[in-house]
């Protein structure tokens, strides 16, 4: 904890700027503007960058310097700007330096006065931000185009824009020692169980960090236990994904700097569900979600299968199949296994860099990749065709699921591994060791794989089918449901 | 341990019947199916003490917190001696599903590190798995019958010499040891303990039905010949006529194995837990316990016999009975210990 936190603002004006200057250490950006208030000293103080100069010269610097009282105290001063001038809609008191800052630092004016122990602050934002936009990573077809930005207060506008109901609520409160970062807690107060509400405040509360920087940082606090394959807590860049979502009684996070939200908790289920599913047809919804669970089972089990097949079980194999496998894998000189695990831990080393690369480089990385190593690799017979085959279709596959990607890839090594060394009997081994993984999430007793386990014959209607909301409207259906 | 719910339950102990109904290899006819209902009617039987004992307010929890050390102890060994039947069960059946190695010892040794995995995990997550498993044995069943309707042959439902109605009960019954199971998961179950038992007994007679019906149906004269039934009807009920569909059967064969294995490691750690609190790796000790006894059994040539008969009544029925009869002088055994 900073030394300054708990001190009290210093009643003389040049103790306090004087002050004030040794706690940032003469930072740049620091400026204090001084003057006299109705004949008293004062100040007011701004971070160079993170105010709307037009505001503050329109709105609080022209009406306070034509106070005039006719016994000016500093308390009387105060008294008059906080009920008399309607400076800012967002006006508050700093007690202390602690609180000083933060509200500096998150671009406030503070006005600090002699004789006073305290300072008003006023909300006079103009940092630059990112202009709201679709988001990058959760496209649709025909949901709404807006994504989350970085700043939180806009966030939380998108969120109130679609969601009027005063049922939600949004607490605002400073976590990281260091970096004093905004996080809202958003949810439906007549739907959320408070006893959620009440862990995850506590939880984020209680943490030590020195800064939240993105979503990863808290994540780990708000999972109830180590060694979860499969997350229990869910992002998203859509304000109308996590409005549905806060309707079903679950808590969202903001944090301030990240375009993405928190959702707690998160069902297993969900990964297979995107805003699109609720503005097509139910039929086509039905299919489609069919489809995200056969894609989830070849994404995860086609190598290691065909690879298991081909090394220990040809028997299964029809002859025609037998015979072009056996004739593609003749002239190979890796093993099946070695194969598989080479081709995949490419892809993903070709993956990571078309990611981290420049977007003009990031081409040319699939231009290498899929030309160059790919067609050389085969025609060389280095690498046989159906192993590449196998693996591509499997690729692909995984991107319908983008939010189990990181599982998916590290189960689906571990697969072709088990399946390598021992066959079928190996993936069925890794595969029940999956299933109970899988089984043992849990996030705030709200189990990762309901409604399937624990069965749920009603909520079956969103995840083996997609009614209609002719249907849906009624029943009202909260994630407290699903508490074990 | 945390509660489970009755449906959990029922799934549960339904998957680990479902294993030792894939590795049955006694003579199978008509009389079969008469010898299974009879079975299940004496397992219904056989329950009654147990319910009534769990509606007098008996839990497992309260018992054991009073230091009563003898009867748990002897249900960890229950559970520890079937557990290497089942490694036993697994062994043999191994031979007929060609896996990739031959020495039972891997086998065991992959087994026994997935279950030491998924019984560290807890009942909830064992019941959650439970349900899903559940899920892919009616899938099983589905293609199974796929498969198979069409070779239905009825005529081939006639009585067999080699077989008599009692002995295909007193299989059976030998083979339904899930009961004592039942007795201990009463007590972390939600009420409606009749409603479960009952659910529990009559799905099982109904699996059991549907595969003796499908092999003696399907597999006709070829059953006399077959040391284990339901492998060979899944070798011969295929339902792609270009592919072959044993690699499903195979999966969900080891998905039960670790099930049943995982049931009997939870339960028997857990009555440790409770008798020994300070007992560590209790787990790996139930595990160590059944590949020892499944190599004891191994040696000595073990047959599913009489003596399962025994222990199936003595700790499903005998002790419930005598709990019953002692309940009124122990109401100490009602209450769950506050913490």
């Amino acid at each position: 904890m900073n030394e300054f936190a708990e001190e009290t603002i210093h009643p003389d004006l040049q103790q306090n700027i004087r002050r004030l200057r040794e706690i940032s250490d003469n930072t740049s950006d620091l400026m204090v503007n001084e003057f006299l208030l109705s004949g008293i000293p004062a100040a007011l103080l701004t971070c160079e960058g993170m105010v709307a100069t037009s505001i503050i010269t329109e709105l609080i610097l022209e009406p306070i310097t034509h106070v005039q009282l006719s016994a000016p105290t500093a308390q009387t001063v105060f008294s008059h700007i906080q009920n008399r001038l309607l400076l800012s809609l967002d006006r508050s008191e700093a007690k202390n330096y602690r609180d000083l800052f933060r509200f500096l630092n998150s671009g406030f004016a503070v006005l600090i006065l002699h004789g006073a122990s305290s300072a008003l602050v006023f909300g006079v934002q103009g940092y630059d931000k990112r202009a709201v936009m679709e988001p990058s990573g959760e496209s649709n077809i025909m949901g709404a185009r807006d994504g989350l930005i970085e700043v939180v207060r806009i966030n939380m506008s998108l969120l109130r824009r679609r969601m009027k109901t005063p049922f939600l609520k949004m607490e605002l409160f400073p976590v990281g020692d260091k970096t004093q970062t905004d996080l809202c807690l958003c949810y439906m107060h007549d739907r959320v169980p408070q006893k959620l509400v009440r862990e995850i405040r506590e939880r984020l509360q209680s943490t030590e960090l020195e800064s939240v920087l993105s979503t990863g940082y808290l994540q780990p606090f708000l999972e109830n236990r180590r060694g979860n394959l499969f997350d229990t807590v869910s992002t998203t860049q859509r304000p109308d994904v996590l409005c549905a979502k806060l309707l079903e009684g679950r808590v969202g996070i903001l944090i301030d700097g990240v375009p993405y939200a928190m959702i707690v908790p998160k069902l297993f289920s969900e990964s297979f569900q995107t805003m699109d599913d609720y503005c097509f047809r139910p039929y086509y919804t039905t299919c489609i979600r069919w489809i995200k669970y056969l894609a989830f089972l070849i994404t995860l089990l086609l190598p290691a299968l065909y690879v298991a097949v081909a090394l220990h079980h040809p028997e299964l194999l029809n002859r025609t199949l037998l015979l072009l496998l056996a004739q593609s894998e003749e002239n190979a000189p890796l093993s099946l296994t070695a194969e598989a695990i080479g081709v995949l831990l490419i892809y993903e080393i070709i993956r990571e860099a078309g990611l981290r690369l420049p977007k003009a480089v990031g081409g040319s990385v699939s231009i290498v990749a899929g030309l160059i190593i790919g067609d050389a690799a085969v025609s060389s017979g280095l690498i046989s065709t159906p192993i590449l085959t196998v693996t591509a279709i499997a690729v692909i596959s995984g991107f319908v699921l983008p939010d189990l990607n990181q599982p998916l890839t590290l189960l689906r090594l571990g697969m072709i591994l088990a399946g390598g060394l021992w066959g079928l009997f190996g993936i069925s081994l890794v595969g029940a060791a999956v299933l109970f993984n899988l089984c043992a999430g849990e996030s705030f007793g709200m189990p990762s794989t309901a409604p399937i386990a624990p069965f749920r014959r009603k909520s079956m209607r969103d995840v083996l089918t997609r009614v209609s909301f002719r249907k849906m409207q009624s029943g009202h259906f909260t994630v407290e449901e699903y508490h074990e | 341990m945390n509660r489970i719910r009755s449906g959990q339950l029922t799934t549960a102990l339904l998957l680990s019947n479902a294993f030792m109904l894939m590795c049955m290899s006694a003579p199978m006819g008509m009389e079969s199916m008469w010898g299974a209902v009879i079975a299940f009617v004496l397992q219904g039987i056989l329950c009654i003490p147990m319910l009534l004992l769990y509606k007098e307010g008996f839990t497992l929890t309260a018992y054991c917190s009073r230091k009563h050390y003898i009867v748990p102890l002897l249900f960890v060994l229950y559970f520890i001696v079937r557990g290497g039947i089942s490694f036993l069960l697994l062994w043999k059946g191994s031979e007929h599903l060609s896996l990739p190695f031959s020495q039972p010892l891997i086998t065991a040794a992959l087994i026994g590190a997935v279950c030491l995995y998924t019984a560290s995990l807890g009942l909830r997550t064992f019941a959650r798995a439970g349900t899903i498993a559940f899920g892919f044995l009616i899938f099983t069943l589905g293609i199974l019958l796929l498969g198979a309707w069409q070779r239905i042959d009825f005529q081939q439902l006639y009585p067999t010499a080699d077989n008599t109605v009692f002995g295909s009960a007193m299989h059976i019954l030998s083979l339904g040891d899930t009961l004592p199971a039942l007795f201990v998961l009463l007590s972390f179950t939600d009420q409606k303990s009749a409603f479960s038992s009952l659910r529990f007994l009559g799905l099982s007679l109904l699996l059991w039905e549907v595969i003796l019906f499908l092999c003696i149906t399907v597999l006709g004269n070829l059953l006399s010949a077959a040391e284990y039934p339901f492998f060979l009807l899944t070798s011969v009920s295929q339902p792609l006529t270009t592919q072959r569909a044993d690699a499903f059967y195979l999966i969900v064969f080891v998905l039960l194995c670790v099930i049943r294995l995982t049931l009997l490691t939870v339960l028997s750690a857990h009555l440790l837990g409770m008798l020994f609190p300070g007992l560590r790796c209790r787990s790996i000790l139930s595990i160590l316990g059944m590949i020892g006894a499944a190599a004891a059994f191994s040696a000595m040539g073990f047959e599913e016999n009489l003596w399962c008969i025994i222990g199936i009544v003595l700790f499903a029925c005998v002790i419930p009975l005598l709990f019953c009869l002692r309940m009124k002088k122990n109401p100490e055994w009602k209450e769950e210990p506050t913490s």
